[in-house]
C-alpha cells in the first residue's frame, strides 16, 4: 500500500503548494511554489509509471520555464507588484465561477469509468512507457512532432522580435 | 499504413521554406532592400496556391492516419493562402519605416498560414491543438509588432492571456475525450464509441465535447467568448487586425467543421439549442455594441462578431447547403473586410475615426466608391458577396426549419446597416476637412482594392458557379 | 503500479490543480502570476493525461504531455517577452494598466 500513501503525500503537498502559488503576494514566492508543484506532480508521473515524463517534467517545466519565469520576475520592479490588493469584492465572482466550474468538473472526473486497457496505441505488456513513447514519436506522432517544431521556432522568432529592446 | 506522404503536405512545406528564407534574408539585408520581402511571402503562397491546385480533389490519408487531406482541406487551403497574398500586398507600405523586423513580420504571417492549413487537415486532436498553436503563437506576436504604441501592446498582451487560458480548456475537453474514447484519432473514433463504450455517452466525455466547444468558440470569438475581440482587434496593427479578422475565423470555422461534423460526429450529442442560442446571442451583442462606436477598426471588430453569430446559424443548421455556405460566407467575408481594412491601411490609420473620414469619399472617389462596395456587402445587400453569403446560410437554415433565428438574424442585418451605412454617411454627406490622405506608395495596395472589390461583386453577382463547387465538396454531410 | 480505485483520485488532483489555476487567473492582477497560473492549468491537465494514459494502457496521453510541454515552453517564451515590452511601457505589470481602448 505503500505507492497509495505516496500518491496522497505528493497530490497534497501539490495541491497546497498550488494554492499558495495564487495567493503569495510576492511573485516570487508564487514561482517557487509552482516549482513545487511541478516537482510533486513529476513524483506523481513515477507512481504512475511515466518516469520519462517526470523526468522531462524536472527538465523542460522545471529547469527551463520556471527558470525563465523567476529571471523575468528578477528583472522587473517586484515592489510594486506586492501593493495588490487580493481580495477586492468584484473579484468574489471569479471566485465562485471557479468553483462552480470545479464542482462540476469533479463530480464529472470522480464518476469518471475509464475503461482499464482499452486504449489505442497500447504500451506493449512488459515494455516500459519510455520505450512505447519512443517507438510511437517517431512513427505515429511524427507529423506532430515535426509541427511542434514549427510551432518551437515561432517561440523563438517570438523572443527575439518582441525581446529586443529598439530606439524609437 | 505509415504513408509519409510528402507530396500532400507540400504546400506548407513551401510556406515553412519561404518563412526560413525570409527570416534569413531579414537579418542578412540592408533595410533598404527590403522593400520587396511583400514579393517574396506572396511568392511562396502563391506556389503553395499553385500546388494545392494541383492536389486538389484527391482524397489522401497519411502519417499513420494524423493527417486528412480531402475536398474540404483543398478547399480552406485556398481560402487561406489567399488570404496571405491578400495580406501580403496590403502590408508593405503600412509596415514600412513602423517595423523594423521585415523578415520576421512575412515569415510570421507564413508560419501562421502553414498552422492554419495544418488545421484544415487534421485527423487527430493533437494535430489541431499543434496547428491552432502555431497559428495563434505568431499572431500574438504580430499583434504587438508596433513595439512603441501602447494599443498593440496591449492587444498583444489581451490575446495573448485569454488564447492561453483558452487553449488551457481546450486541453482539458481533449483530456477527458481522451479518457472516454481511448483515442483522440477522427478515424478511430466510431469503432472505439461502438467497442468501447457500446454507444453510451458517459459524462466524461460530453464534459469533455463541451470544453472542446468552449475553446473553439473562444477562436471564433462568439458571446461568451468574446471579451478580448475588440481590445485585440482595434490595437494590432490594421495590417495583422486584417489578418486576424479573415484568417483567424476561417481556421476556426474549418475547425469546428473538421471537430464536430467529420471527427466527433458519432459521439456529439444534441448542442443545437446551446448553438443556437449562442449564435443568436452573438449577432445581437455584436450589432448592438457596434452602433455606438466612433473608431472604424473597433465597429469592425464588433461587426466581425456580428457575423460569427451569422456564420453560427449554418452550423446550427447543419444541412448540406448550410455548410456550403458557411465556406462561401467566409470567403466572401474574408474578402470584404481585407477590402475595408485596405481603405485604412491606405490612409495609414489617419482615418480610423469617422470624423476623420468626412468628405474623404468625394476627394478619394476610388476609395470611397471601394468602401461603398465593401460596406454594402457588409450589411448584406445586393449585388454582393456578403448578400449572397447571408441568402446561402438563412436558405440552409430554413431547410433546416430553424425560423426563429433566421428572423432574429435578418432583423440583426437590419440594424446593422445603421453602423455600416454612417461610415458611408461620414464618406460622402460631410465637409472634407482635410484629416486624410492616402498614403504615397500604394501600388500593391491598389491591387489589393481591386481585387478584393472584383471578388465580392464576382461572389455576388454570379454566385452559382461558386456556390454548386463549395456543395460538391462539402461531402461530410449527404 | 497502483490500482485501478486510484485513477479518480488523480483525476481530481489534476482537475483541483486545473481550477485552482483557473481562480487565480481570474482573481489576480499581476501579468506574471496570472500567467503562472496558466501553467498551473496546464500541469491540471496534464495529470489528467497521465493518469488517463495510466489507466488505458496506452500511450497517446503520454504523447499529449510531451506536445502540451512544448506548446508551454514556445508560449512562455513569447509570453514573457510580451509582459516585459508591457513592462517597458508602462512601468508595471498590473492588468488594470491596460485601460488604453474603452467602449
Amino acid at each position: 500500500m505503500m505507492p497509495v500513501y505516496l500518491a496522497y503525500l505528493f497530490s497534497g503537498l501539490a495541491v497546497i503548494l498550488a494554492l499558495s502559488t495564487i495567493l503569495q503576494k510576492n511573485p516570487v514566492y508564487s514561482a517557487a511554489s509552482l516549482i513545487g508543484v511541478m516537482i510533486m506532480l513529476a513524483c506523481d508521473y513515477v507512481l504512475l509509471g511515466a518516469d520519462f515524463i517526470a523526468a522531462i517534467q524536472i527538465i523542460v517545466y522545471v529547469g527551463a520555464i520556471m527558470v525563465l519565469f523567476v529571471f523575468v520576475i528578477m528583472l522587473l520592479n517586484i515592489e510594486q507588484a506586492k501593493r495588490e490588493k487580493l481580495f477586492i469584492p468584484r473579484r468574489v465572482v471569479g471566485v465562485l465561477l471557479g468553483l462552480a466550474i470545479f464542482l462540476k468538473l469533479s463530480i464529472v472526473g470522480y464518476t469518471a469509468k475509464v475503461m482499464l486497457s482499452k486504449g489505442y496505441l497500447k504500451i506493449p505488456k512488459g515494455a516500459d512507457s519510455t520505450t512505447a513513447i519512443g517507438k510511437y514519436l517517431f512513427s505515429n506522432y511524427l507529423l506532430p512532432f515535426e509541427v511542434a517544431s514549427i510551432v518551437l521556432l515561432v517561440g523563438l522568432i517570438g523572443a527575439v522580435v518582441l525581446g529586443r529592446r529598439e530606439a524609437k | 499504413m505509415a504513408n509519409i506522404d510528402l507530396l500532400t503536405i507540400t504546400p506548407d512545406i513551401i510556406l515553412i521554406v519561404f518563412a526560413f528564407a525570409l527570416l534569413l534574408a531579414g537579418a542578412f539585408s540592408k533595410v533598404e532592400r527590403q522593400a520587396n520581402f511583400n514579393m517574396l511571402a506572396m511568392l511562396g503562397f502563391g506556389l503553395a496556391f499553385l500546388v494545392n491546385l494541383f492536389l486538389f480533389g484527391a482524397k489522401k490519408y497519411g502519417y499513420y492516419n494524423m493527417f486528412f487531406f480531402d475536398e474540404v482541406a483543398g478547399l480552406f487551403r485556398f481560402v487561406f493562402y489567399g488570404i496571405g497574398i491578400l495580406v501580403a500586398l496590403i502590408s508593405e507600405p503600412y509596415i514600412c519605416g513602423k517595423i523594423k523586423h521585415k523578415g520576421e513580420y512575412y515569415a510570421l504571417i507564413l508560419i501562421s498560414v502553414a498552422g492554419m492549413s495544418f488545421l484544415a487537415t487534421a485527423y487527430d486532436l493533437i494535430m489541431l491543438v499543434l496547428g491552432l498553436e502555431a497559428m495563434s503563437l505568431s499572431i500574438y506576436i504580430l499583434a504587438g509588432m508596433f513595439k512603441h504604441d501602447e494599443k498593440s501592446v496591449e492587444a498583444s498582451m489581451k490575446y495573448f492571456l485569454l488564447g492561453a487560458f483558452s487553449t488551457a480548456i481546450l486541453m482539458l475537453g481533449i483530456a477527458f475525450v481522451y479518457g472516454a474514447l481511448g483515442t483522440t484519432n477522427f478515424g478511430e473514433v466510431v469503432t472505439a464509441y461502438q467497442k468501447n463504450l457500446g454507444g453510451h455517452k458517459p459524462e466524461l466525455l460530453i464534459a469533455g465535447v463541451v470544453l472542446v466547444l468552449a475553446g473553439v468558440l473562444f477562436k471564433i470569438a462568439a458571446v461568451p467568448f468574446h471579451m478580448w475581440t475588440p481590445d485585440v482587434y482595434e490595437g494590432a496593427p490594421s495590417s495583422v487586425t486584417a489578418f486576424m479578422i479573415s484568417g483567424v475565423k476561417a481556421a476556426s470555422f474549418v475547425m469546428l467543421i473538421r471537430v464536430f461534423v467529420l471527427g466527433l460526429k458519432v459521439v456529439v450529442f444534441d448542442l443545437v439549442t446551446t448553438v443556437m442560442v449562442i449564435s443568436a446571442v452573438t449577432m445581437t451583442l455584436g450589432n448592438v455594441c457596434a452602433l455606438v462606436q466612433k473608431n472604424v477598426k473597433r465597429m469592425l471588430a464588433y461587426s466581425s462578431i456580428a457575423h460569427a453569430g451569422y456564420i453560427l446559424v449554418g452550423f446550427v443548421a447543419l444541412n448540406k447547403t448550410s455548410l456550403a455556405a458557411i465556406v462561401f460566407y467566409l470567403i466572401a467575408y474574408a474578402l470584404m473586410n481585407i477590402g475595408a481594412f485596405a481603405v485604412l491601411v491606405l490612409f495609414d490609420d489617419r482615418g480610423n475615426y469617422l470624423e476623420s473620414l468626412s468628405g474623404s469619399g468625394f476627394k478619394y472617389p476610388f476609395l470611397g466608391l471601394m468602401m461603398t462596395i465593401f460596406m454594402f456587402s457588409m450589411v448584406g445587400l445586393p449585388p454582393t458577396g456578403g448578400f449572397m453569403g447571408k441568402f446561402y446560410i438563412f436558405k440552409g437554415a430554413l431547410e433546416a426549419g430553424y425560423v426563429w433565428l433566421v428572423i432574429i438574424a435578418v432583423l440583426n442585418s437590419a440594424v446593422s446597416a445603421y453602423f455600416y451605412l454612417r461610415v458611408l454617411v461620414y464618406m460622402f454627406f460631410e465637409d472634407f476637412k482635410g484629416a486624410v490622405a492616402p498614403s504615397v506608395n500604394s501600388t500593391p495596395t491598389t491591387v489589393a482594392l481591386v481585387l478584393t472589390s472584383i471578388g465580392v461583386l464576382y461572389l455576388g453577382i454570379f454566385p452559382q458557379a461558386f456556390f454548386e463547387l463549395t456543395q460538391r465538396c462539402m461531402t461530410y454531410l449527404p | 503500479m497502483l490500482d485501478i480505485s486510484m485513477q479518480n483520485f488523480f483525476i481530481l488532483t489534476g482537475l483541483m490543480l486545473f481550477s485552482i489555476g483557473m481562480i487565480g487567473f481570474l482573481i489576480r492582477r499581476n501579468l506574471i502570476i496570472c500567467f503562472m497560473c496558466i501553467e498551473l492549468m496546464l500541469n491540471g491537465v496534464n495529470l489528467v493525461f497521465i493518469a488517463f494514459s495510466h489507466y488505458l494502457q496506452s500511450v497517446i496521453g503520454f504523447m499529449y504531455v510531451l506536445f502540451v510541454m512544448a506548446i508551454a515552453a514556445a508560449e512562455v517564451s513569447i509570453g514573457l517577452a510580451i509582459i516585459l515590452m508591457v513592462f517597458r511601457l508602462k512601468a508595471s505589470v498590473d492588468m488594470d494598466e491596460l485601460n488604453t481602448m474603452k467602449g
